[in-house]
């Protein structure tokens, strides 16, 4: 059976080897073409299936990220040079269905593929043509997805409030008022004293210990002194009270003592506050124009809220950034992980001529057409976001394109992104000839003012890095305003500012981004304050008059809270005074001057005594003499 | 497992040339070190479009190379570890690292540059051992091979005749 079946095996093989050419050849000549046909049907697929899936993916990026229907006209890819073009792109608006955030004729972009598949964007040339804000929409469009809030809000306009001079009521609820601190102060060390004092006046003697010791001086002052006996248990007696009432005295003297240093505090308190009003009223006029009035700051009330406005609005775009910044970090720190946690291997790196980072736009150039009609033409080169890669910081410029070459808008700057993601820039620009229509300055309470026409000159510049500077000298030529008014001040000056020509304007801005501090002087303040120096000088005289006499009114609260305390104060003084008044005849002298008085009644008693003594005597020996006397 | 040593069996029974076999031996040498996403998997993909090799032997024996590059992946990574960081070589792993190609197949990887030089050295000597042990099987072991009940019984399974009819 075996057999039978190696036969027929070895049979089917003969078969086999007959029916089959022997000697085929090593080179597959089908299977070559095949690799070519594989090969060029694969690009040719990937070629035409990748600009509808591109474009679908921008379209799905861009609205899940704006939260608004992207529209797209066409994508088209090139292989060489590799690149993209994105044509007629708008974005519709979130905030308004009805118009654009943005449009462009033209997006196109020459990438490196290699990089590509390295996982780096890099971008050799990207040209935007045609770029535009806020334009109107033919449909409206639809929103995809609601936007997160941004985290920065604009906050309510320091700037808002007016021309009126403040009322003094209103300034003097506002202040820290040192007449209120004195007030308070004085209040706390009356307290301070009052306890010392109180503590001193338990320790005195009491009514009926002076009465007791009335009672005793009067009843040694009446002591009848017959012997020499009589004036020991005197003296005994009167050492007894001396005893008593020098323990009383010493009460009576720390008293005194505690009410002298006690007054000298509380009349420094008092001193003080009594000073107080004086000492408000100084600052008061240290921090409001009262003397003079000329510093009333109209130009930081017209153009505060504008370039409040501005930083707000760079502040958000870099808070819109920043995420991007911050997650590449992460992605960047993921990527590090999971190499480290490879165990396939380790990865060697070695120095590059041209690294590169994720993602980079080596020459960037967008045509942006402005509201106001201006062309720009924003350049930039190495635009990234890890400048530490490359040791190159990002260089960005913004002229304006103009036929009239006196029309100049000149901007150019530099940015970088350090390893820690700190952001840093600086630059400077230059205006000349540069119109202003129809530019809403100030929408404060009293006055709304629009400069309809005007021409602007200027230069300044800029530097972040953690903190801004920025100083900018702008000077406004052919000026048009218009505006509303509602108050007395705002009206006269809304009547100068219709006058104005010209004005020059210099903003220095300084400190934190989100809290800036920003100077604006302007020779348009010295214009509007000769307008109405002497209606603002009035106002400031009542101020002054009403702020003063609010002053004294919260002294007189003030004194008016110390007064039962000061009062007191005087009792204290009162029951010193009598006590010293009372102790003042049991002075130690006055009980001994006592004992003298009495020792010397005895001695005189003793000696006219003797003396009839003597007289009866020799009255006796020489009555027999008969001397008729 | 019965069908690669079936197609195996198949492949070394048939009239395929020597050459043939042995060169599919060294392919699948190289895709089972390499794996086929790398520069030595490319370049042996479109040499199968190419040369004349046996499909089946190639594809059984990457399965087995694959698992013999994973066994052997610590000496790999430990000689394009070696290889990498040779000072003397430095300069030439600099310039080669600047290329794109040399990043993008990751031959900065200890374990793809171990494979890549250990599988491209291995290459000639396994397709030589290899063709010197078709040429013996057929000549020495075929007959005796074919004898074993085990063979004649894989021969007579409905799947070696449906691997026969598709083969050829």
């Amino acid at each position: 059976m075996t057999d039978k079946v190696t036969e027929t095996t070895n049979d089917k093989a003969a078969q086999k080897q007959s029916s089959k050419p022997k000697n085929q050849g090593m080179i597959r000549p089908v299977g070559t073409g095949a690799l070519f046909a594989l090969t060029g049907s694969v690009f040719a697929a990937g070629y035409f299936a990748a600009e509808p899936i591109t474009k679908s993916i921008i379209t799905s990026v861009m609205e899940n990220t704006i939260g608004a229907e992207t529209n797209i006209d066409s994508v088209d890819l090139s292989l060489s040079p590799f690149g993209i073009a994105v044509n007629g792109l708008q974005q519709t608006d979130p905030e308004d269905l009805n118009r654009n955030l943005f449009e462009f004729k033209t997006a196109s972009a020459k990438v490196n593929p290699f990089e590509l598949l390295l996982g780096n964007t890099v971008i050799d040339d990207l040209t935007v043509d045609g770029l535009q804000f806020y334009t109107a929409r033919s449909q409206a469009g639809e929103a995809v997805e609601k936007t997160a809030q941004g985290s920065i809000k604009e906050s309510a306009s320091e700037f808002a409030g007016g021309l009126e001079v403040p009322s003094a009521k209103e300034v003097i609820a506002n202040a820290d008022l040192l007449t209120e601190q004195k007030g308070r102060q004085l209040k706390q060390v009356w307290q301070t004293e009052n306890k010392a004092l109180k503590s001193k006046v338990e320790a005195l003697p009491s009514k009926s210990s002076v009465d007791k010791y009335k009672a005793q001086w009067q009843e040694i002052q009446d002591t009848k002194i017959q012997s020499a006996e009589d004036i020991a248990a005197l003296k005994a007696k009167i050492d007894k009270v001396k005893t008593d009432i020098k323990k009383d005295r010493a009460a009576v003297k720390e008293l005194s003592e505690q009410y002298k240093v006690s007054k000298t505090n509380v009349d420094v308190a008092y001193k003080e506050l009594k000073a107080a009003p004086g000492q408000d009223w100084q600052n008061i006029k240290a921090k409001y124009p009262i003397d003079d009035p000329n510093a009333v700051a109209i130009s930081k009330l017209i153009f505060g809220d504008e370039i409040t406005g501005y930083l707000v609005t760079a502040q958000q775009a870099y808070e819109k950034v920043k995420p991007y910044i911050d997650a590449n970090k992460e992605v960047k720190a993921e990527d590090k992980l999971s190499a480290e946690s490879l165990i396939e291997g380790e990865y060697i790196e070695f120095p590059l001529d041209n690294p590169y980072p994720s993602w980079i736009v080596q020459n960037l150039l967008v045509n942006v057409s402005a509201p106001s009609g201006e062309q720009f033409k924003l350049t930039g080169r190495e635009i990234n976001i890890e400048h530490f890669i490359r040791n190159k910081d990002s260089q960005y410029q913004v002229a304006l394109v103009s036929s009239d070459p006196k029309k100049r808008f000149d901007l150019e700057g530099r940015y970088a992104v350090d390893q820690a993601k700190n952001f840093s820039t600086q630059g400077n620009y230059s205006i000349a000839n540069l119109p202003v229509v129809n530019k809403q300055l100030s929408d404060s309470d009293d006055i709304q003012l629009t400069m309809t026409d005007a021409l602007v000159f200027g230069e300044g510049n800029y530097q972040f890095d953690s903190n801004i500077i920025s100083t900018n000298d702008i000077r406004f030529e052919g000026v048009k305003l218009t505006g509303n008014a509602t108050t007395e001040l705002a009206k006269i000056a809304l009547n100068t500012l219709t006058q104005v020509n010209q004005f020059g304007l210099n903003v220095g801005i300084t400190g934190q981004p989100d809290s800036p501090d920003i100077k604006i002087k302007s020779d348009l303040d010295n214009q509007l304050n000769n307008a109405f120096k002497s209606q603002v000088k009035a106002k400031w005289n009542e101020f002054e008059g009403d702020a003063k006499q609010q002053l004294q009114a919260k002294l007189q609260s003030e004194l008016n809270l110390n007064s039962d305390d000061l009062a007191k104060f005087e009792q204290y003084k009162e029951r010193l005074g009598n006590l010293e008044q009372e102790f003042e005849k049991f002075k130690e002298g006055q009980l001994d001057g006592l004992i003298e008085q009495k020792k010397k009644e005895l001695e005189d008693k003793l000696k006219n005594k003797a003396k009839d003594k003597l007289k009866d005597k020799l009255k006796d020996k020489l009555g027999d003499f008969d001397f008729g006397l | 497992m019965l069908t690669l040593l079936a197609k195996i069996l198949g492949a070394l029974s048939s009239d395929t040339r020597p050459l043939q076999l042995s060169l599919a031996f060294g392919f699948a040498f190289l895709i089972g070190f390499n794996g086929f996403l790398s520069l030595v998997g490319l370049a042996v993909i479109a040499l199968l479009f190419i040369v004349r090799v046996n499909l089946s032997i190639f594809l059984a024996m990457s399965a087995v190379f694959g698992v013999l590059s994973l066994l052997l992946s610590p000496l790999t990574a430990g000689l394009g570890k070696s290889l990498l960081t040779e000072p003397t070589w430095a300069e030439m792993w600099t310039s080669l690292y600047n290329t794109y190609w040399f990043r993008v197949f990751e031959l900065n990887n200890t374990l793809e540059l171990g494979a890549a030089v250990f599988s491209l050295f291995a290459f000639v000597p396994v397709v030589v051992v290899a063709h010197w042990l078709v040429l013996k099987y057929r000549k020495v072991f075929m007959d005796w091979v074919s004898r074993f009940k085990v063979v004649q019984t894989l021969k007579a399974s409905k799947f070696y005749r449906i691997y026969e009819a598709v083969h050829g």
